[in-house]
């Protein structure tokens, strides 16, 4: 598996859509922190020239990243049903299960190397030009970055999974949006009626993201599982569910005709 | 005795009730170029993509290199070089950056097999070119260079010449030549085309609607090859008993065409004709042919869709060689 992960590497090295996507999404983190510099420079009482708003709107649009993760995905996986090249892999003999796994790790890698750069542009440019509100506001996005972060693993194990079982790109963006964002929102509304739903719901990704609460005067975030345990739980959920998740995928894909 | 490194056991492949693949057994020796022939869609692809382990059979099981489990033939698929249909690469990389990520992911460790395998096909000078704008030719010599890098000792060429020219076809030709002669690379090569095949394999396989009608040398194809005389008349079946008893000629015949074929009496035809205006049976014409590898093919090909229609549904008019044709040689 080792020598396919290195090779997945060596071709994202190549492929400018990697890096395309790292540089848009920093551009318009740090062309938002201009932007609040700008309006601050111009008119001297604008209040939200600061890394206290500058960060809060980062870390309570995490959802964002959430979606995001479906890029990341979908860059990393790189066409191989449309351009037929996974079976040049398969035909040498390269197990279904390096591939599967090996992509998905790729995916994991990519995704933190990419959201660790575009987060650290943005917190870099907030500093650099925004009134320093106190190193709070920077704890408190790395708070929210570690309860998400095995919730962001489950959204790429998805989009994997969904890449490998369909041939059609569309098709599987259009079955991973269904899974990630429409069914936890059913789930919402059938959980109002159905005890059932409510608790599926509740362990939804999009949900758990959702129920994400935040103290902006304490700058603290609040889940819906008091204290430590909190993190603990949202590691747990997202863990199982990734696994189950890329266990399923993986399970569908061995038997699945390459082409 | 050679090494058989391919065989399959009643390999079949059913796409929920069309078999694709039907109770194939193939078996192919090392040194061998095997050439593997049929119309399109006669499943000669599906059977190289079950060998690469791309599909998998429905029933039945192939052996590489005396492996049958999957896990010992995805190790024994290491061994060999593949083309299966069209190939395929990424578009935005270059010929070079393209075999070097197979060659990552392979683990050769040896790095001057990319250049080298880009000297074998003659893409040297195209190795910084992004693979979006090769030409046909050169992506099918890509795909080859893909299947040579790994030095494998069995090469499966699925309809490799595909979009060459005539200069490419002999080059590519005569490349295959060496590396069976020179490497002992065995070779198992698809085609619909088979004149491409006539000058490389040394044995044939003749697919037709999933199943392998024959499987025969190319030196017993030569035999079967023969000079005949074809016979057309207006009574095949009279005409095939008069062949019979007045001439004693059993080395016939009858073609789908409803043409005689007749092996024997090729240097003495006059005798043929008068037999048949002598009876009464309408001439319409004799000729000396050779059958050449086409109308073998067409031959083997038109007599197993007959074959398949008859049993499906047998009118007696039909027959090549009916109860008839005594009665009426009788009286």
């Amino acid at each position: 598996m080792l020598s396919y992960i290195k090779s997945e590497f060596y071709r994202l090295y190549h492929n400018k859509g990697c890096y395309l996507f790292i540089i848009i999404c920093s551009a318009l983190l740090i062309s938002s922190n201009i932007v609040l510099a700008a309006v601050k420079a111009t008119e001297p009482t604008f209040p939200y020239a600061n890394t206290y708003f500058a960060l809060s709107c980062f870390y309570s649009n995490v959802m964002a990243v959430f979606f995001l993760c479906i890029s990341v995905s979908a860059i990393v996986f790189g066409n191989e049903h449309s351009n037929h090249t996974m079976k040049n892999s398969i035909s040498y003999g390269i197990s279904r299960g390096n591939i599967y796994f090996g992509k998905l790790i790729v995916e994991i890698v990519y995704a933190v190397i990419a959201f660790v750069i575009i987060t650290g542009s943005d917190i870099a440019a907030a500093y650099l030009l925004l009134e320093d509100s106190g190193i709070e506001n920077l704890y408190l996005l790395l708070k929210v970055c570690v309860v998400v972060m095995p919730l962001l693993l489950c959204a790429l194990a998805v989009t994997n999974c969904f890449l490998f079982i369909s041939e059609n790109m569309g098709t599987a963006v259009g079955a991973v949006i269904g899974l990630l964002l429409a069914f936890p929102i059913v789930s919402n509304f059938l959980g109002m009626k159905f005890k059932v739903f409510s608790e599926i719901s509740g362990i939804m990704p999009y949900n758990m993201i959702g129920r994400i609460s935040f103290d902006y005067e304490k700058l603290e975030l609040t889940l819906p599982w008091d204290g430590i345990a909190g993190y603990y739980q949202y590691w747990l959920i997202g863990l199982i569910e990734f696994s189950v998740v890329a266990l399923i995928g993986f399970l569908v894909f061995r038997k699945k005709e390459v082409k | 005795m050679r090494e058989v490194i391919l065989s399959t056991d009643s390999l079949t492949k059913k796409y929920k009730d069309i078999s694709a693949v039907d109770h194939v057994n193939l078996e192919i020796k090392q040194g061998d170029i095997y050439g593997l022939v049929g119309k399109n869609g006669a499943g000669k692809t599906t059977i190289l993509r079950i060998i690469t382990g791309q599909t998998f059979a429905t029933e039945g099981q192939i052996s590489l290199f005396g492996a049958t489990s999957e896990e010992a033939l995805n190790k024994k698929r290491q061994r060999i070089g593949a083309i299966i249909e069209t190939p395929s690469f990424y578009a935005y990389m270059t010929a070079t950056q393209n075999l070097e990520y197979y060659r990552i992911q392979r683990g050769i460790p040896d790095r001057t097999c990319v250049k080298e395998a880009l000297e074998e096909v003659g893409l040297t000078e195209a190795r910084n070119k992004k693979y979006k704008d090769f030409s046909l030719g050169m992506k099918q010599r890509l795909g080859l260079a893909l299947a040579l890098m790994n030095r494998p000792e069995l090469l499966l060429l699925d309809e490799p010449i595909n979009g060459l020219d005539p200069f490419g076809i002999v080059e590519i030709r005569n490349m295959l030549l060496k590396l069976n002669r020179e490497k002992n690379i065995t070779i198992l090569i698809s085609s619909h085309i088979l004149s491409e095949l006539s000058n490389l394999v040394t044995s044939y396989g003749f697919i037709e609607g999933g199943k392998l009608v024959k499987q025969i040398t190319s030196e017993g194809l030569a035999k079967e090859c023969d000079r005949y005389i074809e016979l057309r008349v207006d009574n095949v079946e009279a005409m095939t008993a008069l062949l019979e008893v007045k001439l004693n000629c059993t080395s016939y015949k009858v073609a789908p065409d409803r043409a005689i074929h007749i092996f024997d009496y090729q240097d003495q035809p006059n005798k043929i004709s008068e037999l048949a205006v002598k009876n009464g049976i309408g001439l319409l014409s004799i000729m000396l042919k050779e059958i050449n590898l086409e109308n073998y093919f067409i031959q083997l090909v038109g007599e197993e869709s007959l074959q398949k229609e008859r049993a499906a549904n047998p009118p007696e008019d039909r027959r090549t060689n009916p109860p008839e044709d005594r009665r009426i040689d009788n009286a």
